[in-house]
């Protein structure tokens, strides 16, 4: 699933940790969830504006959750920004829990001075755990056509900042056909992904503690 | 990003998203905590006594508060109409035009700049006095400066803000010390009599007032930053127009006080005598007496932490500008980079760390005074890059409104904004005509035009770059003024041929 391909991604394979200042995290797992939705044709995406396509309840229990969400406040018409900001408070969290339902994580303290600050999420199998960046790094350093699974985790790396990682070390050409690649995605795709680039630079902006 | 006309309590999303959105207090707090007391009422206003040579620097003062807050009406009306509302290029782009948008996008850049390098002036000189005075330590202001600087590039890099709660606490820790001390000054008039003579309006007709203006202008250069915050407030409408005229209100009567009680303290008719005698010490000189070491001490080490406070502060607004600048692609998309695991606009924050670096050696070789060559001569000048930011502003406001209403009353669209442009063009005036008592040089000395013309040079070059991107990179040039919004920002917005092919 794109959403725990992502989150893997965005994670320390060992560690747990993430590769991505907070924000970052925060607003691409939220975009990741709702590219899940996208990808499996439950939302539609126009411009700036999100809505319902198709109200079967998803399988997935986190899906549920999410789609029955945007249902809920269908009418308030909320743009595609409110519905990152909003779904960023806890998106990381919950792509957690799915991973952590399926035994992929397990939870382990981060203590600082004795107390405990919060939670990390360890992968069980780092070889699991890292075959999402393994399997995409080297698709696109071997410039080999993409699939929608493989672009749409590509959009999320590029739109979150995540690509000097992926590609550390590659040449210019290999970032260029990340780039070009992207861009093939299909509108819906690329309107979240532009939003999603663009809530995080307006939060670098209006950054403060 | 909130639609205004649903009540917020009904819905989850809003809810959610109001809990963690900012209220008036905590705008009033990072603004003004960024704009530093202390600063302004131990350095700004003493060096401005000295240097300028004008009794009417107090007057000044209330004066600029006024004119700043017919200027908010204005500002903040058209904030909530903007995407990137923290940076005066784009309301100058979408209110006047493109190419004057670059133009002040540049001149900004410098502004800022000088505001930040002529901050290393102030804290190189207090802290290496005050190590020397209380310690006996013998460090040459460029060390301490150079140590500051360090400290600042690499908090600035690695996106470390001085956390809210330390910023609040020495915010009202500087302000409780410049009341206290204000209020001793009163207390102790030199004659025994209390003089208002230094806040008489005569002063703001009288010669000379050009520069004073200015010096107050330089005090209040932080208080726009409230619209950054615009789309994290409760209330976008309220929230940051009151914030603002608090900021305003509140430093206006503290610096106006302030630099009053120091001229109670040792007679209107020798503040300019003394403040040359003791630079940024006269304040802590004159409250000795009758405070003790302790708040002399305490006073010091606060004017420290607060010039550290602005410098960081300042650090930040010129990587803001630089970044949104590189997402933009007027400037390098280079400098629209962030750092990976901090988030912080590297390519920028390096860049300004860089050209200080420059700014400080070349002071150091040259052997220049930190207080008056550095401090107050390059603060001033960005001081004067900020109010042609701040009238070019107030036009656009103007501009803006006038193509559409958008349901604003008239004050905000037309009336406070045209009194605010008058009441700025004005002080624009008088300063640049007056320059050469700003910097205390001679009337014929080459130095009076070289700083104003910096910033003619700056919108020259935003002029001419702005006429490349209208010719060569159309996309960027119909995005300036849209921060990390404009389409060239983003990877996403390319179609090329097979477009659709990658759907699921």
């Amino acid at each position: 699933m794109l959403g725990n391909d992502y989150f893997r991604l965005a994670h320390n394979d060992v560690t747990g940790k993430p590769r991505l200042h907070p924000l970052a995290v925060d607003l691409g797992c939220a975009a990741a969830l709702l590219a899940e939705l996208i990808g499996t044709r439950r939302v539609h995406v126009e411009d700036s504006a999100i809505s319902v396509a198709d109200r079967r309840p998803p399988e997935d229990s986190l899906m549920h959750v999410i789609l029955d969400q945007l249902i809920a406040e269908e009418g308030r018409r909320h743009d595609i920004r409110t519905w990152l900001n909003f779904l960023s408070k806890q998106a990381q969290t919950q792509l957690a829990q799915r991973l952590l339902r399926n035994g992929h994580v397990r939870i382990s303290p981060v203590r600082r001075l004795g107390r405990q600050t919060g939670v990390l999420y360890v992968p069980v199998d780092m070889n699991v755990a890292a075959k999402p960046w393994a399997l995409l790094s080297q698709r696109l350093r071997r410039h080999e056509p993409l699939n929608y699974d493989d672009l749409a985790l590509a959009g999320l790396v590029l739109a979150t900042g995540l690509e000097s990682f992926l590609l550390d070390g590659a040449t210019s050409a290999t970032s260029e056909f990340l780039r070009h690649q992207v861009g093939r995605l299909w509108p819906l795709m690329r309107s979240l992904l532009h939003h999603t680039h663009a809530a995080i630079g307006d939060a670098v902006l209006a950054h403060r503690t | 990003m909130r639609n205004p006309d649903i009540p917020a309590t009904s819905s989850n999303v809003a809810s959610t998203l109001a809990r963690s959105r900012l209220g008036t207090t905590a705008v009033v707090i990072f603004v003004m905590a960024a704009a530093a007391p202390l600063t302004v009422t131990a350095g700004g206003a003493t060096s401005g006594f000295a240097i300028t040579g004008s009794e009417g620097i107090p007057v000044a003062y209330l004066a600029v508060a006024i004119i700043l807050a017919l200027f908010t009406v204005g500002y903040v009306s058209m904030s909530r109409y903007l995407v990137n509302a923290g940076s005066f290029y784009s309301y100058i782009s979408r209110g006047i035009g493109r190419p004057s948008g670059v133009s002040a996008a540049m001149i900004a850049i410098l502004a800022y700049n000088a505001m930040q390098i002529g901050l290393y002036g102030g804290f190189g000189a207090v802290l290496s006095g005050w190590l020397n005075d209380r310690f006996d330590v013998s460090v040459a202001w460029w060390v301490c400066a150079l140590a500051g600087w360090a400290v600042v590039g690499v908090l600035g890099v690695m996106r470390i803000d001085l956390n809210g709660i330390v910023l609040a606490v020495m915010l009202a820790a500087e302000v409780a010390v410049a009341a206290v001390f204000a209020i001793v000054m009163v207390a102790h008039p030199v004659d025994g009599v209390v003089s208002f003579s230094t806040l008489s309006p005569g002063f703001l007709v009288a010669s000379g007032i050009g520069a004073a203006l200015v010096t107050a202008v330089t005090g209040f250069v932080g208080f726009e930053a409230t619209t950054v915050f615009s789309e994290e407030t409760r209330d976008p409408r309220r929230t940051v127009a009151r914030a603002t005229y608090i900021a305003v209100a509140v430093t206006g009567l503290l610096y106006g006080g302030s630099a009053w009680a120091l001229t109670v303290a040792t007679g209107p008719d020798k503040i300019v005598s003394a403040a040359q005698e003791h630079s940024t010490e006269l304040i802590f000189t004159l409250v000795q007496p009758h405070l003790g070491q302790f708040f002399v001490d305490l006073g010091h080490m606060l004017f420290v932490t607060s010039l550290f406070a602005a410098l960081l502060s300042f650090h930040h607004t010129v990587g803001r500008y630089l970044f949104s600048l590189g997402r933009e692609r007027v400037l390098p998309g280079v400098l629209g980079r962030t750092s990976r695991r901090t988030g912080a606009p590297k390519a920028g924050s390096i860049a300004q760390s860089v050209l200080a670096f420059v700014v400080l050696v070349g002071y150091a070789i040259a052997q220049a005074d930190p207080i008056i060559h550095l401090f107050f001569w390059v603060t001033v000048s960005g001081g004067l890059g900020v109010l042609i930011l701040m009238t070019l502003t107030s036009v656009a406001v103007i501009g803006f409104f006038a193509r559409d209403h958008r349901g604003e009353p008239s004050w905000r669209r037309i009336g406070a904004p045209v009194l605010a442009t008058a009441a700025l063009v004005w002080m624009l005036y008088l300063t640049v005509a007056q320059f050469d008592v700003l910097l205390g040089v001679g009337a014929d000395s080459p130095l009076r035009w070289l700083f104003p013309a910096s910033f003619a040079a700056a919108a020259a070059l935003g002029l001419v770059r702005a006429g490349l991107l209208k010719a060569w990179n159309p996309d960027v040039y119909v995005a300036v003024g849209m921060g990390a919004n404009a389409a060239p920002a983003s990877p996403f917005t390319l179609v090329p041929s097979l477009a659709e092919a990658g759907q699921p």
